[in-house]
């Protein structure tokens, strides 16, 4: 019991670390986009 | 002693004198780094697409995630090498780029992750993990190491 | 002659709105290009795995034509990429490409490699089923994936070093260099 128990909490940190990163890559990935399509508008006048 | 300091000293020393002392030398160097990051994106995608059940899918992920770490563990190694050489060649200009700071950022997380987390649950027995913390594992994973290599790039643009 | 036919399209091209666009585009060459290197994770690493596997150095346990079954739908996916955005960034600046050295050289390898590839994939399908589950396959399996590793491996350390102007139109001399570019058909401009 206390086996399934430890190997639990392993599992529910590593999830909870790797959702955290996937959520920190989307946020990058969309200021980045972002950040693009406000130079392109200000190359073209915008 | 600052961070700008330690930069500059390191491009001042003799391995950064000697990686800018001829063009072809960088440019090697960078070669090399280009060729392991082709392995490491082998042995990373062969693993992470495993887990997500979109290669490989009738050979047991056990059997192919164990194998990927040995490659993926060399190539890192040569990148990290390769990496510190050419640092050391323009380590001023990266002190001042955004994007050197992101891909350390991202790099030493994906080291950790790498080891502290992904590989120790991923050493037992797959079946007795839920589905979605292994998708989640291989999502980030993929997710760190494309930032890295991106914005590594991207120093070159910027 | 070959190397007129060759200016005159990197000079007919290079006029083109298209080409110019991309030329002076804030960021689309830019995306193009790291598209083209980052698709390198995908292709070559894939590659690099089905090679290893055929020299018995990765998953061993695993049949080889399983290996490279499998792995051979991302790989030309990556491939495809490659190709596609390798195409669209040499639009951008023609002329300058198809004079350089490393270009020509790449261009040579790919054409090997593919050749490589096709003999290599025959020579599988017709003997496959007698060395599949071994763990170290037959010899000429092993030359036929190490040639295509040290193939790729020039072919990406040229396409690396088309970045670098050491051997650009105007910047040597050296007689076979200048022949072996075909920087005779550039105009001095």
């Amino acid at each position: 019991m206390a086996e399934q128990n430890k190997t639990s909490k392993r599992e529910i940190v590593s999830a909870v670390i790797a959702g955290a990163i996937v959520l920190t890559s989307v946020i990058y990935w969309i200021t980045q986009i972002e950040g693009v399509m406000e130079m392109i508008k200000l190359a073209n006048g915008g | 002693m600052t961070v700008l300091s330690v930069f500059e000293s390191l491009e001042q020393g003799p391995i950064g004198t000697f990686v800018k002392d001829r063009g072809a030398t960088f440019a090697s160097i960078e070669a090399v780094h280009l060729l392991a990051f082709a392995l490491l994106g082998g042995a990373v995608l062969a693993s992470d697409l495993r887990l997500l059940n979109v290669v490989l899918r009738d050979v047991p992920s056990k059997t192919v995630t164990d194998n990927a770490y040995r490659w993926f563990t060399g190539a890192l190694i040569v990148m990290l090498l390769t990496g510190f050489f050419m640092v050391s060649g323009i380590a001023v200009k990266c002190y001042h780029n955004f994007y050197f700071w992101v891909k350390m950022s991202a790099l030493a997380t994906g080291i950790l992750f790498a080891y502290t987390i992904r590989k120790p649950l991923l050493s037992g027995d797959h079946s007795k993990l839920k589905p979605i913390t292994l998708k989640l594992v291989a999502l980030a994973s993929i997710s760190l190491w494309f930032i890295v290599a991106a914005s590594g790039r991207w120093i070159g643009f910027s | 002659m070959f190397e007129k036919w060759v200016a005159d399209f990197a000079n007919w091209l290079a006029a083109t709105d298209w080409s110019v666009g991309m030329h002076e585009s804030f960021y689309l060459w830019n995306w193009l290009e790291s598209t083209h290197v980052l698709s390198l994770m995908i292709s070559l690493g894939m590659l690099a795995v089905i090679d290893l596997r055929m020299l018995g150095l990765w998953m061993t346990d695993v049949p080889a034509s399983k290996v490279a079954a499998r792995m051979g739908t991302p790989m030309f996916i990556g491939f495809s990429i490659m190709v596609i955005t390798g195409i669209l960034v040499f639009t951008a600046i023609p002329v300058r490409y198809t004079h350089s050295i490393w270009f020509r050289i790449k261009f040579i390898l790919l054409f090997v490699a593919a050749i490589n590839a096709f003999l290599f994939n025959r020579h599988m399908h017709r003997s496959v089923a007698t060395w599949d589950t071994d763990k170290v396959p037959p010899r000429r399996t092993r030359i036929g994936a190490g040639l295509s590793l040290v193939l790729w491996v020039g072919i990406v350390v040229c396409g690396r070093f088309i970045a670098y102007d050491w051997y650009d139109c105007g910047k040597f001399t050296n007689a076979a260099l200048l022949w072996a570019t075909g920087c005779a058909y550039v105009p001095a401009n």
